[in-house]
């Protein structure tokens, strides 16, 4: 309420975006480039075990002796190709669903929007947990499972967006000249729809992040000498009455700043795309 | 004879801070309210009437601020105050109604909590007493006490504004600050609403500020008048001297700007936008759209001078 | 009032459909793979064992008479008996249900007053110091792996500075007070045991704030944004115009930017309850999480689809608890 607030009134998104994009490129490319980075393998036993960080192993070693600088960096693999492919899939399922229910409306639309609503309102995770548990816990199943709780999150931005749009006169002027539905969805409606789409996936990349580590936490991703943050930290529950604190810390710090990277790119976007100026 | 200053100001100055800039939203102000008169406050979109209403009770936006001049009231600079000393003057000493009255009540707020509220805040009285006031501060904008448990949705505009009137008045401020507070209206009820101010002000001898940029109606209801253009007041005087004899270019075309009910063919519009105030154009604000421009009107800003008793002009056309 | 209990009815209704969509998915995923039981229990198990458990969960009946056996007793509270204990699965689901219930409610109190103060700070310094930085904070928390957050809550409150305990809900040395509500604060409250009441709070400290922090971001988000918006409108200037105090001022902000707030925290109670799973996982918490958690090991898959169903039945309640809310606060909304 002070009444006087002098020179640079607001944050851009800049600063946002910049330091999500720095994040993210970081620890995409330290586990592209994870057999240049580190010489240890991450599933072998390379020195004694427990070894608290220290130059030779900067993230210490595991009960098996194992570097855990090296399984964290392998592990980022693991955690992004489950979370990229699997936004994907509820990114082009959910977009797709979206676009059609959108345009077409009527009973089509409101079938399709309750049961997708209702799926929204479920807890994401339990939903997960039960999909892979049926479907049995392994990596492909983490993927389908991730992406079937996160389809209802783009279908239902991209549908709103879609019908904003149909309301609008240059898609009357498409349909006058004769362009069919399809072609409509395809070459009008979806390029408007790309700059939503984008601050929806950064955001939902970082649920997908903290989703994907919660199933691998409960045991539900990958089988286990195949470095995954998730399950390291599971491992890590063991150890805290013996103060092995580099077991837990690391880990849980990787997922946590990834998923803020991907989050601070999407709250950058929100700023820069629907930029609300101050008057 | 003119009356008594009730609040005037020198040289105010006030500033919006945003991205882009600076914004020069008053400058070199020399405004004032005669005791127990009418005060039209007139321009365009955008020229600072609001701002000046505003800066005089100290509620400008949190982006905005007083960077120079005086404000003075019963011999006080209200600049000066601290903000816990100028919360104690507004609503008793000065009030405000707003543009908009759909907006300027809480929505969670029944009338009766908004009345008791401001009274309680000011004055101590006992919870009946305060209840008393309220209901005579309704019935003095002709509002019945009904209405004491409706909550803002369930009122219709020209009630809402008789509640914000009310609001405002309920305390028996000295001064009113009313900002284009029936623009929102329809034209039957404006009439009516400004009525009630007019009856407000004869009954507690209010000093009215109205800001309108209707100028045929500040000539109609107004004692003085005050024209402002791009954050500078150009014309002050009373309302015969202004409207009948305007001096500042502007005033005139605002003037042929209004539409004549003989002659409605003969209505211009003044031609141009006012300026940017992030970079307002040097010399004399105007001079872009005068059609008297001289060539000193680039360099030179042209202050205040009196040309008539009373009546203040700001243009280089009328320097002796 | 008679209008509000009309429309409390009339949603109360309209949740049904709901739940039966949310109930018939469950089902339909649960037979995605065709056989659940085959998926669970492995392809190891012998035939003959397989067949038994699908029988005894009416596997080997048609689909369409399944189903209906299914809603029949989704809604007559009846959902079905663990494989491995052959105990109804709605007692279980009663047993653990306080615990998540007492978690969850700690939880959320933490995360709104979190929330709301954060919030506040950021918008009447919108645009300073302490609104990046409370920007920064909503950002944060959001992103925080709970897990993570839990265990190095255990590691240097628990292990290092020994002033919370590391898990479960109660001491061993301490009895649980009497069964009333199951909520061990409230229980031990009404039968005036103070030891156990410290300790079960003890206890909470530290789950109750993992959770309770990690949600407080979306709060700090959204009461940021509501305020800011609030605090442009003409009722705050008219306000502050009338003389009131600033702290005046703010309350009518606040009230105003808070019911919004009480939409999102329907929403909320979902990621809540997420949160609920890998919080109580973490802290030993004898609560639904765990118990899911614990059945699906055991591959008891009857046990996996009546908890996934009685989540998907209380966050329909509770969505039916926040509209009543918002209709009995908002003067406006119109039963
Ligand atoms: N909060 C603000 N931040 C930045 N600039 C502002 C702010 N409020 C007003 N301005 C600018 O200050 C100038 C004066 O505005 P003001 O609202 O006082 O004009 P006005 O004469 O009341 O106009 P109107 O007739 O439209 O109400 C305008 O250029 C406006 O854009
Ligand atoms: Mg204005």
């Amino acid at each position: 309420m002070k009444s006087r607030i002098l020179g640079v009134f607001k944050m851009r998104g800049g600063g946002f975006l910049a330091a999500g994009l720095i994040i993210v490129i970081t620890i995409i490319l330290l586990s592209l480039l994870a057999d240049v980075i580190t010489p240890y393998s991450p599933i072998k036993r390379v020195g004694d075990s427990f070894i608290p960080p220290s130059w030779e192993h900067p993230f210490g070693t595991n009960k098996l002796g194992m570097d855990m600088f090296a399984r964290i960096v392998y592990g980022g693999r693991t955690v992004l190709s489950v979370v990229i492919l699997a936004t994907i899939l509820s990114m082009s399922i959910g977009t797709a669903l979206g676009l059609i229910s959108g345009y077409v409306g009527g009973k089509l639309d409101r079938g399709l929007s309750f049961i997708m609503d209702s799926i929204y309102v479920f807890p994401s995770l339990i939903l997960a947990i039960a999909i892979t548990a049926v479907l049995g816990p392994n990596i492909i199943n983490a993927i389908i499972a991730i992406g079937i709780i996160y389809i209802p999150t783009y279908f239902r931005m991209v549908r709103g967006q879609t019908l904003q749009i149909k309301a609008s006169l240059f898609i009357e002027a498409a349909r006058s000249i004769g362009a069919d539905s399809l072609r409509i969805m395809v070459k009008y409606i979806l390029p408007n729809l790309l700059p939503t789409i984008l601050v929806v996936f950064s955001m939902n990349a970082a649920d997908a992040i903290l989703t994907e580590a919660g199933l691998a936490f409960l045991g539900y991703s990958v089988p286990p000498p195949t470095p995954d943050w998730g399950f390291e930290l599971q491992v890590g529950v063991n150890y805290i009455l013996s103060g092995y604190w580099w077991l837990i810390f690391f880990p849980g710090l990787m997922v946590t700043l990834l998923a803020m990277g991907f989050a601070l790119i999407g709250e950058g976007l929100t700023d820069i795309l629907n930029p609300r100026e101050v008057t | 004879m003119d009356g008594e200053v009730a609040l005037y100001t020198e040289d105010l100055g006030v500033r919006y801070y945003i991205q882009r800039g600076v914004v020069k939203a008053l400058d070199d102000v020399n405004f004032r309210l005669y005791k127990a008169s009418l005060t039209g406050v007139v321009g365009e979109s955008g020229c600072g009437k609001s701002t000046l209403g505003r800066a005089i009770i100290r509620v400008l936006p949190p982006n905005g601020e007083i960077t120079s001049g005086r404000i003075i009231y019963n011999g006080v600079n209200i600049v000066e105050l601290s903000e816990e000393e100028m919360r104690k003057l507004r609503g008793r000493e000065i009030g405000l109604v707003m543009q908009d009255p759909m907006t300027s009540l809480d929505p969670l707020m029944s009338v009766k909590d908004h009345l008791l509220e401001t009274i309680l805040e000011h004055i101590e009285v006992s919870r009946d007493e305060a209840l008393k006031m309220a209901e005579e501060a309704l019935s003095s904008v002709g509002l019945s006490r009904e209405l004491l448990k409706s909550y803002p949705h369930q009122l219709s505009g020209g009630q809402r504004q008789r509640v914000a009137i009310a609001l405002a008045t309920v305390l028996k401020p000295k001064i009113l600050i009313a900002d284009e507070p029936t623009t929102a209206l329809d034209v039957i009820v404006q009439k009516k609403v400004l009525d009630l101010i007019e009856d407000l002000m004869r009954e507690l001898s209010l000093t009215v500020m109205l800001i309108t940029h209707d100028i045929a109606l500040a000539a109609e209801r107004a004692d003085y008048i005050g024209v402002m253009y791009a954050g500078h007041l150009v014309e002050y005087g009373r309302v015969d001297q202004v409207i009948e004899d305007p001096q500042h270019p502007y005033t005139q075309l605002l003037l042929k700007s209004v539409p004549d009910i003989e002659n409605i063919s003969m209505v211009q519009s003044i031609p141009g936008l006012p300026p940017d105030l992030v970079n307002p154009p040097p010399g004399c604000r105007f001079h872009p759209r005068c059609p008297y421009k001289m060539d000193i009107c680039i360099r030179e800003e042209p202050k205040m001078i009196e040309v008539g008793e009373g009546h203040y002009v700001a243009c280089l056309l009328r320097r002796r | 009032m008679g209008k509000l209990a009309n429309y409390l009815v009339v949603r109360s209704l309209l949740a049904i459909p709901t739940i039966l969509v949310l109930v018939t998915l469950v089902f339909i995923l649960m037979r995605l793979t065709g056989d659940p039981i085959a998926a669970m229990v492995g392809m190891k198990a012998p035939p003959e064992v397989i067949a038994e458990l699908r029988h005894k969960a009416g596997l080997d009946l048609p689909i369409h008479e399944q189903y209906i056996r299914y809603i029949t007793g989704v809604f007559t509270g009846d959902l079905g008996k663990t494989l491995l204990y052959d105990r109804p699965v709605i007692k279980d689901i009663l047993d653990h249900f306080p615990a998540t219930l007492e978690l969850t409610i700690y939880s959320f109190i933490i995360s709104v007053l979190i929330g709301v103060f954060t919030g506040t700070v950021a918008a009447i310094n919108q645009g300073k110091f302490e609104d990046v930085l409370m920007r920064f904070y909503g950002i944060f928390t959001y992103a925080i792996f709970i897990p993570w957050f839990g265990l190095l809550l255990q590691m240097v409150f628990g292990n290092w500075l020994g002033i919370i305990p590391i898990g479960g809900r109660l001491s061993a040395y301490i009895s649980p007070p009497p069964f009333i509500t199951g909520l061990y604060t409230i229980d031990s409250l009404l039968t005036g045991r103070l030891d156990a009441f410290f300790d079960a709070l003890r206890h909470l400290i530290g789950p109750s704030f993992t959770l309770g922090i990690v949600l407080s971001g979306s709060y700090t988000r959204i009461v940021r944004a509501n305020l800011v918006d609030i605090l442009s409108q003409d009722f705050i200037t008219a306000a502050r115009a009338r003389g009131l105090r600033d702290s005046l001022v703010i309350k009518h902000a606040l009230k105003n930017a808070l019911i919004p707030v009480i939409t999102l925290m329907g929403l909320e109670f979902a990621i809540l309850l997420t949160g609920a799973v890998l919080t109580e996982t973490t802290f030993s918490w004898n609560g639904l999480g765990s118990y899911l958690v614990d059945m699906i090991r055991n591959s008891d898959y009857i046990a996996v689809q009546g908890t996934v169903v009685f989540f998907a039945i209380f966050v329909s309640i509770i969505s039916v608890i926040v509209d009543a809310l918002y209709a009995i606060i908002d003067p406006r909304i119109r039963y």
